[in-house]
């Protein structure tokens, strides 16, 4: 599904923030990437949701090179990636429901088929409550969770989240990582860049190390072996409101 | 449908773009203003072309030892030779009594035309320019009746008409001048609003908007706001040409040449909105389009 090979990626004429980057994600993994802060984590995910081209190198996106990819066939691409951006990146003059169709009204699905889809997923993370409610009004996880909701209604083929548990509570973040679980098994491939060693350590699944700008270590591609899920993902979402 | 829904991008909300109704309103108005101006000339031009094309006038000045009888005769052959030409139609000697008002600009009232050796005017209605042979008139008037001279105003007529084309010209590139303040005030403000909704804009992007997506957010901003302000612009310049017109009937003959102000003058006044709207419109789509493409 995704290939890297010898890949480099630099901002403008500054230094390169990646070198030589070669790894290969599987259809329907599960994985992470770690490092410490600035070690590229975000550069790499962005040249995965295609905001950046490599300055070099090749990077193969369902199977299509991004490198050599005219432009106006990029947004098909895109659709095709639900992200969960670190800062969240929702549209603070939007609704909550509004926030969350955006990815479908952007493919042109009509009002009628988006509101019950919309509806659904805001009851399934628990925000039927806040359907209209604007992101300032909202907790960071509430907006979190709107974020989450926005990358997967169009039902992605690749989720990537860029440290989606960077302000929440050690709780909350155990709780979200069984839904990406929980989407993971829906058969979406999922990657998830992170710092927070006691996730990883606690997730049993690849890691992908990034070390000023390298991957330095690799850990093997196994098949997804999600452990037992403590919470049904109904409950996760509605047991508790964090910072109530 | 293209109101139904708010847009994505909140361009409402942008000090910059406020203004935008405004400033085209003022535009449409100045551009009515111009195109009625550029249309009326075009109109007057015409119809001095036509008129003036359509006749001539004759003159027979009294020769030095000529009696009246003798002059009368000399009138009575210019006429004879102008009547029996192809490509004429009327042919009517001028009366005394419309000569004293000719000369009355000129001499004051009371004038006793048979004290003045004024010429005898014959006023001429050409038919047929093509069957009309004009040296071929001159040359015969000439032989019949010496020192008649033939005026078809041709030399007035190219000055007027060359005085009102240039007016035209200056009326056109007002309208050209506002047309293309227009474009970069819309220009202005669409890349401010870019600047304004950058983060806006790359998420949609990101989310997998096409660029004709986002542009179309402006579009319909722009065409808003345009509709807003070229209304009103069009209403206050329609209204201003309406009150001129009115004016212009009631100053009756020196202004008489207002009054080819037809239904054809106003249905081109309705297209200046129009186009201010269409104007407007693509130039927001452009600036858009060609900033997105720099995105990746």
């Amino acid at each position: 599904m995704i290939r890297f090979e010898n890949v480099g990626m630099r901002y403008g004429a500054g230094p390169e923030v990646l070198r030589d980057v070669t790894f290969q994600l599987e259809p329907g993994s599960f994985s992470f990437l770690t490092g410490p802060s600035g070690a590229g984590k975000s550069s790499l995910l962005k040249l995965m949701y295609l905001a950046h081209r490599p300055s070099r190198g090749l990077v193969t996106l369902f199977d299509r090179d991004t490198s050599t990819i005219h432009r106006k066939a990029l947004p098909t691409l895109r659709r095709k990636i639900g992200v969960v951006f670190q800062d969240f990146r929702l549209m603070e003059h939007m609704s909550t429901f509004d926030n969350v169709a955006l990815p479908l009204r952007v493919k042109g699905v009509s009002e009628d088929r988006l509101k019950k889809h919309v509806t659904e997923l805001l009851a399934w993370v628990g925000l039927k409550d806040q359907i209209n409610a604007k992101p300032a009004t909202l907790s960071g996880g509430q907006q979190q969770r709107v974020s989450i909701a926005r990358a997967v209604i169009s039902r992605p083929k690749l989720l990537l989240a860029d440290e989606p548990t960077g302000n929440v509570d050690d709780e909350i973040a155990v709780r979200l990582l069984y839904l990406f679980e929980e989407l993971n098994r829906m058969g979406t491939t999922v990657m998830i860049a992170t710092h927070n060693q006691s996730l990883i350590d606690r997730f049993q699944h690849p890691v992908f190390h990034l070390e000023n700008g390298e991957l330095t270590a690799l850990d093997p591609i196994q098949p997804p072996q999600p452990e037992e899920n403590p919470f049904f993902v109904n409950e996760m979402m509605h047991g508790r409101e964090e910072g109530q | 449908m293209i109101f139904a829904r708010a847009t994505d991008i909140p361009l409402a909300r942008d000090p910059s773009t406020r203004l935008v109704p405004w400033v085209i309103g003022f535009m449409v108005f100045l551009a009515i203003l111009a195109v009625a101006g550029g249309v009326t000339l075009a109109g007057m031009a015409a119809g001095w072309q036509q008129g003036l094309t359509g006749s001539m006038t004759v003159q027979v000045p009294p020769l030095a030892d000529d009696s009246d009888e003798e002059t009368e005769q000399r009138v009575r052959q210019a006429l004879e030779v102008l009547r029996r030409t192809r490509g004429l139609g009327e042919v009517n000697l001028l009366p005394s009594e419309d000569m004293v008002v000719l000369l009355e600009p000129w001499l004051g009232g009371g004038v006793d035309p048979d004290s003045l050796p004024l010429p005898r005017l014959i006023d001429v209605v050409i038919d047929d320019a093509d069957d009309l042979d004009m040296d071929d008139v001159r040359r015969r008037l000439a032989a019949a009746v010496p020192g008649a001279a033939l005026d078809d105003h041709q030399l007035w007529r190219e000055r007027m008409v060359g005085f009102l084309e240039l007016l035209q010209l200056v009326a056109w590139s007002v309208v050209a001048v506002v047309a293309a303040c227009a474009i970069v005030m819309v220009v202005f403000a669409t890349r401010s609003g870019l600047a304004a909704h950058r983060r806006v804009i790359e998420t949609l992007h990101l989310i997998g908007a096409r660029d004709g997506y986002i542009a179309r957010q402006f579009q319909l901003h722009a065409t808003r706001s345009a509709f807003k302000g070229s209304l009103v612009g069009a209403l206050f310049g329609t209204g201003i040409i309406f009150g001129l017109l009115q004016m212009a009937h009631a100053m009756g003959n020196t202004a008489s040449s207002l009054a080819v102000f037809g239904w054809q003058q106003w249905l081109i006044l309705t297209l200046v909105p129009i186009l201010g709207i269409t104007i407007t419109a693509l130039t927001a789509r452009v600036t858009v389009m060609q900033a997105l493409s720099r995105l990746v």
